[in-house]
């Protein structure tokens, strides 16, 4: 199976570096349509395994140079779907731009190929240094597809892009290295050589048997929190994304929603909560109220938009707040209903994406008050177009549904769960108050729907006929239906592959959550009866100290 | 010092030799073509006359770091990665300006016009410059075998004289004379600095009394000088002098002033010789001096060391956001690289190394040596854009290249990538080894912080500084893509306005295509530079930290009591004054 995973890993990058000049679109589809059969290989070969699936591992600079940095790339739970999406909507992006893109085709769709190497290597990467090569890789082909092939404001899109994330994903850097550097400085378990590694495995492994102290595990957790929250984007720093997902054409719109958020969300489940248990514990409030102000500032603001893509941009930032809102909730439920929601937002987000290129295509406008009654004119668009819709307002029998309900369900158990958090009252606040983000989202994009497909047009009088979804734009949006359907019907065919992992992954800080929640209630206990009590201090500010004393402790889980 | 031991700097003598002859030569026969051939040639000449002095060379070894010979040579892993890299950037300067003086395709009809406003026939310089250009690859690599104060010197000038030379050659224009006067009086001040701070130290060793056998300007007899600890606040000083000096060569802040006007007022062939060569000597000059033969005065020089280079990043990433010409914004980029290549030089005086190649002195040949690489690059795309008669000067005349020629820009693209640090370039690893480094260094540093504290409340919290300084490192490269960046999307992301006419010549292309390639193929398979550059760190940090685990106690009480003693002889001089 290595062989495989390296093969639709290095397949794009080849015809990325050697496109022909005539027919790259052929080749380009050739190449992503390749690639989705090798992963659904993949897929349907995939082992649950402790050691990770398809795995490879090859010397990159080499033992001699001190620094094994090692090509070390294999799949797991969290992984495996986020993989598969990525070369699902590789094959949507590269017929999107079928016949709009003209200009420089081949160099077109040589980034396309570079981006899609680069977005599978960041989630099959177990190194940490290959992890980082392959995230920053990604920017380069998107900075030249918006630039290049954008709307008007693509100058400006393109290298705000480039900088906001650069800017945060160096602190991400800076941030992987101190963990490294950190687990070099520990004394090694049984053997005497101190070794520097990489691996992101044996680095969790690590953080696990000997965790940072608090203080540290929060510096490290900001300076890896910089570069993730600006990419997936959570609240105060979502702003370059309206811009740069409006500017950027179709196909990059499609996968700067559907995938490179989710690099986001995948690294800070990845180290984050994986590698730094304690720090997200003790943070988990207020990651929870940002995700909770992106869920619904995303929404309302995505209400009051003209303009369908800004619409759908906005709507992005309220949907990755639910899927943050999942993962720092650290519950079993939320976070594979997070990990479910990544895929199908990818999927609904980028399928509506698809659909507003094409009605730009047919109507050279994309202002909601310039389209009216298109449902008449193109039904099959319109039908296309609902099912995408009811997916992301969460339909029970759509994807959305699946991901968002198990979402919902963790979050309302965190704050229900037992033992009793001490900060019951925020987290109940918190959970109640995401409802309204579901709300808010059903309100916003129906709203959408009714004024573009239904609403009688009065101010154009355009009735000239255009023509409806043609057969390439079918087959372009079929694959999604088909996920849509597939995920809202069978969600545990999806969950079984990613639960056994996640639930390994999110163990220690459920503890630390778990824990903290026990001597914070027991403590307030003590304080509401024997006013006289000193609540001990290493209770609440030193997770490392007291570890021993719930770590033998059999966690449980309410459900 | 024996005749023998000459064999040390066989190539550089040829080089010297090499030039002398194009030199005379050139005055009676003009070509163009048969100089620059004859300049290429020579270096292969040097390369392959390296090359035959193996490791197993007897008067090399004899020459070689562990003992720290008799001669004024020495011939360890840095020397030889010094000369090498010398040799390789000589070869991509010379094929840089092979075409610099016109030659080649002449258009027809077009004679020795004047250009400009500079009457006459145009002169040809081919044989001068390419005989500067070799002199001053010698003198870097002089520099890097150089273990003596006074060969130090020279070498330094042997870089230094020529450059006035090729900057009064390049170009003929008021601007173009403004420059190489600018630069001939700021360099001669700073050797004046660097000389003066030489002479302290070659009072120190003869004061302290040279150990047996060696001249008191060998750099030996400073070490064993500065090692007996009676030196006090005239160390200090002597410190800050020689640090003063070379940064001046390194266009650090606040020396750095020279730079973008010299840059902007010459061609771009001495542009890419000026922010490679000068720099790699002073870097190679200061890991000579502050590191190896001042090891006790360490806890003195890295402060110092990480405030000119953070000062150095940040003013100079600043200030390039705002140009918009193009010799300007390489000159504030190459100011800024400096400041990464000061912080793994101040890593490595903090001592912080633990892993091989995140040794600060490792880290610090392998920067420079991508850095070089890219900036040679990015300049050989300007030369070859433009004629002899025009320059690219203004960032808008790159405007829509990536679409008239996608080759070209290519070439510049993936430069300015590698020099904003993206993966999979050879910049980015250049970044992480620096940020690397500086991690490490202030998780190392706990040891030497803890000593410090018993000793007295010594001011310098290492920890807390390197991870500053790595913060601000990291910001300053978020803040450089900005302006890399826009070179890039000029290049691309801009319709075409004016047609470009490259004819700088093919020997330009080839050289940014060479450095373009070099860039990817470093930044694929990093392994073998930063194996060759760990090796040329480590020697001389073997060197060093065997002194240093000596020294360390010795010179953090030592140093405390001298400044000590010499406030208490300030105060008692003032009060008796009164």
């Amino acid at each position: 199976m290595a062989e495989t995973l390296l093969t639709a890993l290095f397949l794009p990058l080849i015809a990325g570096l050697m496109l022909p000049r005539r027919g790259a679109r052929w080749v380009a589809l050739l190449v992503a349509l390749a690639v989705l059969a090798l992963t659904a290989v993949l897929v349907g070969r995939y082992a649950e395994g402790t050691a990770g699936f398809a795995a490879s591992r090859l010397d990159w600079l080499g033992p001699a140079t001190g620094l094994d940095v090692r090509f070390d790339v294999a799949l797991d739970g969290l992984s495996l779907w986020l993989f598969a999406l990525t070369a699902l909507l590789m094959v949507v992006a590269v017929l999107v731009g079928w016949e709009t893109i003209q200009d420089r085709a081949a160099l077109y769709y040589r980034l396309l190929m570079l981006l899609e190497t680069g977005m599978l290597g960041v989630f099959v990467a177990r190194d940490v240094i290959l992890f980082y090569v392959f995230f920053e890789f990604t920017l380069i082909p998107l900075f030249f597809l918006i630039g290049i092939w954008g709307g008007p404001e693509r100058r400006r899109a393109a290298t705000k892009f480039f900088l906001f994330t650069f800017a945060g994903s160096v602190l991400t850097f800076l941030g992987l290295l101190a963990i490294v550097l950190w687990n070099y400085d520990q004394p090694g378990a049984g053997s005497a050589v101190r070794r520097l590694t990489f691996s992101i495995p044996e680095l969790t492994v690590a953080l696990r048997a000997r965790p940072m102290g608090l203080g540290l595990q929060v510096a490290v957790f900001s300076a890896l929190f910089a570069g993730f929250a600006i990419k997936v984007p959570l609240w105060p720093l979502h702003t370059w994304l309206p811009l740069a997902h409006v500017e950027a054409p179709t196909a990059g719109s499609v996968l700067l929603a559907g995938v490179l958020l989710k690099v986001g969300t995948y690294g800070f489940a990845r180290f984050n909560v994986a590698m730094l248990p304690q720090a997200t514990a003790a943070l988990m409030p207020w990651l929870l109220w940002l995700a909770l102000a992106g869920v619904v500032y995303g929404a309302l603001v995505a209400l009051a938009q003209s303009d369908i893509k800004r619409l759908v941009a906005y709507s992005s930032v309220s949907h990755l707040g639910f899927c943050m809102l999942g993962l720092f909730a650290v519950n079993r439920l939320s976070v594979q209903g997070s990990v479910l929601q990544m895929v199908n937002h990818g999927l609904s987000t980028g399928g509506l994406f698809a659909v507003v290129g094409m009605l730009y295509e047919r109507f050279h406008t994309r202002e909601i008050g310039d389209l009216g009654g298109l449902a008449r004119r193109l039904p099959r668009l319109s039908f296309v177009t609902m099912l995408l819709v009811l997916s992301s307002i969460a339909l029970p029998g759509l994807n959305g549904f699946a991901g968002e309900f198990l979402l919902l369900l963790g979050v309302f158990q965190r704050g229900w769960g037992q033992p009793m958090p001490h900060d019951w009252l925020q987290l109940r606040t918190i959970a109640v108050l995401s409802m309204s983000g579901v709300i808010l989202g059903a309100w916003y994009m129906l709203w959408m729907y009714q004024r573009v497909f239904f609403a009688k047009n009065e101010t154009s009088g355009d009735t000239r006929p255009v023509r409806d979804m043609s057969l390439r734009e079918m087959l372009c949006l079929t694959p999604i239906v088909v996920m849509v359907f597939w995920i809202g019907l069978q969600p545990r065919f999806f969950l079984d592959r990613m639960a056994p992992t996640l639930n390994e992954l999110i163990r220690p800080a459920m503890e630390a959550v778990e824990h903290r929640a026990e001597r914070g209630g027991a403590a307030s206990a003590a304080l509401k009866n024997r006013r006289d009590v000193v609540v001990p201090h290493d209770a609440v500010s030193d997770g490392r100290e007291t570890g021993k004393g719930w770590q033998s402790r059999s966690w449980c889980n309410s459900r | 010092m024996s005749v023998e031991s000459l064999r040390v700097i066989l190539p550089e003598i040829a080089l010297v030799v090499a030039a002398v002859a194009i030199y005379l030569l050139g005055a009676f026969w003009k070509s163009q073509r048969a100089w620059s051939w004859a300049a290429g040639l020579s270096l292969v000449a040097a390369a392959v006359v390296l090359w035959m002095q193996g490791p197993g060379d007897e008067v090399l070894r004899g020459a070689s770091s562990d003992t720290w010979g008799g001669g004024p040579f020495r011939s360890d892993a840095l020397a030889r990665f010094g000369q090498w890299l010398a040799l390789g950037l000589g070869g991509l300067l010379t094929l840089g300006s092979a075409r610099l003086f016109g030659g080649g395709r002449r258009h027809p009809g077009e004679q020795d016009c004047p250009v400009g406003e500079a009457a006459g026939p145009r002169f040809d310089g081919t044989s001068e410059y390419v005989g500067s250009l070799l002199l001053t690859i010698a003198g870097l690599m002089l520099v890097t075998v150089a273990a003596d104060l006074v060969l130090l010197f020279v070498a330094l000038e042997l870089i230094s004289i020529p450059t006035y030379i090729l900057l009064y050659l390049g170009r003929n224009d008021a601007e173009s004379q403004e420059s190489a006067v600018k630069y001939f009086f700021l360099s001669v001040l700073s050797s004046a600095i660097l000389l003066y701070g030489f002479s302290f130290l070659c009072g120190m060793a003869g004061f302290a009394g040279a150990p047996g056998g060696h001249d008191m300007t060998q750099l030996v007899s400073v070490r064993a000088a500065m090692d007996s600890g009676r030196l006090g606040t005239l160390a200090v000083l002597t410190l800050v002098l020689v640090v003063a000096g070379l940064s001046f060569r390194v266009a650090a802040v606040p020396f750095h002033f020279y730079a973008p006007d010299v840059y902007q007022g010459t061609t771009h062939p001495n542009a890419a010789l000026l922010s490679v060569v000068p720099k790699a000597a002073g870097l190679v000059a200061l890991v000579r001096i502050v590191v190896e033969a001042m090891p006790s005065m360490a806890a003195e020089a890295w402060p110092l060391v990480l405030a000119v280079a953070l000062l150095t990043m940040s003013v100079a990433n600043v200030m390039a956001l705002w140009q918009d010409n193009l010799r300007r914004l390489l000159a504030y980029s190459s100011i800024a690289q400096a400041g990464y290549l000061l912080l793994a030089l101040a890593v490595a005086l903090a001592g912080g190394s633990r892993v091989g190649a995140w040794n600060g002195l490792a880290t610090l040949w392998f920067y420079l040596t991508t850095y070089s690489l890219a900036t040679i690059g990015a300049f050989a795309v300007l030369e070859h854009l433009g004629s002899p008669e025009r320059r690219v000067d203004s960032m808008d005349e790159l405007a829509g290249l990536g679409r008239t020629r996608p080759a070209v820009a290519g070439a510049l693209a993936l430069c300015m990538l590698s020099l904003t640090g993206v993966p999979p370039l050879a910049g980015f690893w250049g970044k992480l080894l620096v940020f690397g480094a500086a991690l490490d260094a202030s998780a190392s540093a706990d040891g030497l912080v803890a000593m410090a504290r018993q000793v007295g409340n010594l001011p310098h919290n290492l920890h807390w500084w390197f991870i500053t300084a790595a913060v601000v490192g990291v910001l300053n490269a978020a803040v450089a893509a900005a302006y890399y960046l826009r070179v890039v999307g000029m290049l691309y992301f801009r319709t075409p306005s004016a047609r470009l006419r490259p004819e700088g010549g093919r020997g330009a292309w080839a050289a940014a295509l060479l450095c373009a390639a070099a860039v990817v193929a470093i930044g694929v398979d990093p392994g073998p530079l930063v194996r060759a550059a760990s090796d040329a760190g480590r020697t001389t940090d073997g060197v060093r930290s065997t002194e240093r685990a000596r020294s360390t106690e010795r010179e953090v009480g030592a140093g405390l009591s001298s400044w000590s003693s010499d406030f208490h002889r300030l105060t008692s001089g003032i009060r008796s004054y009164r």
